[in-house]
């Protein structure tokens, strides 16, 4: 099984640290969600290791070997992001073709037959085609690449529910395959969280906390009800983040050596989901003013 | 399709509870094909090594069997076997529920078992 690596990467913009001596690995045969707020050096990391992006520090290697300026082994990474590599005019068969040519995986029966599932006019040029289409056509491309490490940066954008749901539901046949590894950046984590079995979340250029998905989510719990219930419930516990509204207080808290046997009378406790723990984590909403 | 995103239970769990209750309910009979895994991660959505986990469950109760090459089928007495198993778990899974949040509302016995009564009429 492959296995890139992005080890120590340093990147500034002038004085500003965006990401801060960061270290990744991802593994053939899992699915990662590389998830973070605005801001955070997701896309900037995802660039570095395509080698879109200069770096100030660090290395990326794809089973040992650097990557840098080596065509044979970027071929084996694909990412799809809001940038657009072709000229406005071109028609989108015509970038299937170049794409088919580039990749040497590339299936590009399966690209047409996903173009006709999501209603995309192969005919069309890429100026013509909406916010959505704009997006589909370059998911289509990266799940049908076939590259044996698959970027997926905010692949929802622009897409419909409906439109969203066929992704969804392609992208969880296409990993049952285990053809690609795929390193999904988004920002609408509920729809993704059962599909990514392993979680990566940045933060201020670090890496905040990673590791299984499952594992993650069933480490931590919501406890809610009376304020003085709640602080008295997690004294000695190590709490992520509280949240109150006059007597009543909730507090997400790390609920290792935890047993349902613990919760006093009048206390609820609640699982957190992904999205959830993703937005306690990362400090919760701003003050509303 | 879609599993809660809210319950408590592990999404793998779910899935085993669901086939379990197609299973139960005729949807899929005894000696007869499963969906694929690669169905059923595209069906629910989710990642196909959590439904490897959730079909685990069935294989290992021996509720469904591999066929090498072919899928996964319905083992026969399947019914039978899910059938005792829940009667088992019954108390647990729902009265034990029931009968906390009647003591908690302040809900008699008597007036309990009435419920039940018109419930079990109604179905």
């Amino acid at each position: 099984m492959s296995e890139l690596i992005a080890a120590g990467i340093t990147k500034k913009y002038g004085k500003k640290i965006i990401l801060d001596g960061l270290s990744a690995k991802f593994e053939q045969g899992h699915s990662y969600g590389l998830l973070g707020r605005n801001g955070a050096g997701k896309s900037t990391l995802i660039n570095i290791i395509m080698q879109r992006c200069k770096r100030e520090d660090g290395a990326v290697t794809l089973d040992g070997q650097v990557v840098d300026n080596n065509d044979r082994l970027m071929s084996r990474l694909f990412c799809m992001n809001d940038s657009t590599l072709y000229p406005a005019g071109f028609r989108v068969k015509t970038i299937f073709s170049i794409t088919d040519s580039m990749y040497e995986n590339f299936d590009m029966d399966y690209a047409v037959n996903l173009a006709g599932m999501f209603g995309l006019d192969l005919k069309k040029r890429l100026k013509q085609l909406s916010t959505g289409y704009n997006t589909i056509y370059k998911v289509i491309l990266a799940l049908a690449s076939n590259a044996d490490f698959v970027f997926l940066d905010e692949p929802v954008l622009g897409i419909d529910v409906n439109q969203r749901e066929l992704f969804y539901k392609i992208l969880a046949r296409k990993m049952s395959e285990e053809t690609s590894c795929f390193i999904i950046s988004t920002h609408i984590i509920e729809e993704l969280q059962h599909l990514i079995d392993r979680t990566i979340i940045l933060h201020d250029g670090k890496i905040l906390l990673e590791g299984d998905t499952e594992t993650i989510m069933s480490s931590y719990a919501a406890v809610s009800g009376k304020a003085e219930a709640v602080d008295g419930f997690t004294s000695g516990r190590k709490v992520v983040c509280t949240e109150s509204m006059g007597a009543f207080k909730k507090a997400v808290f790390e609920s290792e050596n935890f047993s349902e046997d613990d919760i006093p009378d009048g206390l609820s406790v609640d699982t957190v989901n992904l999205q959830q723990l993703f937005y306690y984590l990362t400090g919760g909403a701003p003050e509303e003013k | 399709m879609n599993l809660s995103q809210s319950s408590d239970k592990m999404i793998y769990i779910q899935l085993a509870d669901w086939l379990e209750d197609e299973i139960l309910a005729g949807t899929f009979p005894e000696d007869t094909q499963i969906p694929s895994v690669a169905d059923l991660s595209a069906n629910f959505k989710i990642n196909h090594m959590t439904a490897l986990k959730g079909i685990a469950i069935l294989t290992d109760n021996g509720i469904i069997y591999k066929k090498r090459g072919v899928g996964m089928f319905v083992s026969e007495g399947a019914v039978k076997k899910l059938r005792a198993r829940r009667h088992k778990e019954f108390c647990g899974r729902y009265l034990k529920t029931a009968a906390a949040e009647a003591k908690k509302l302040g809900i008699e016995l008597d007036e309990l078992i009435e419920m039940i009564k018109g419930e079990y009429g109604n179905e």
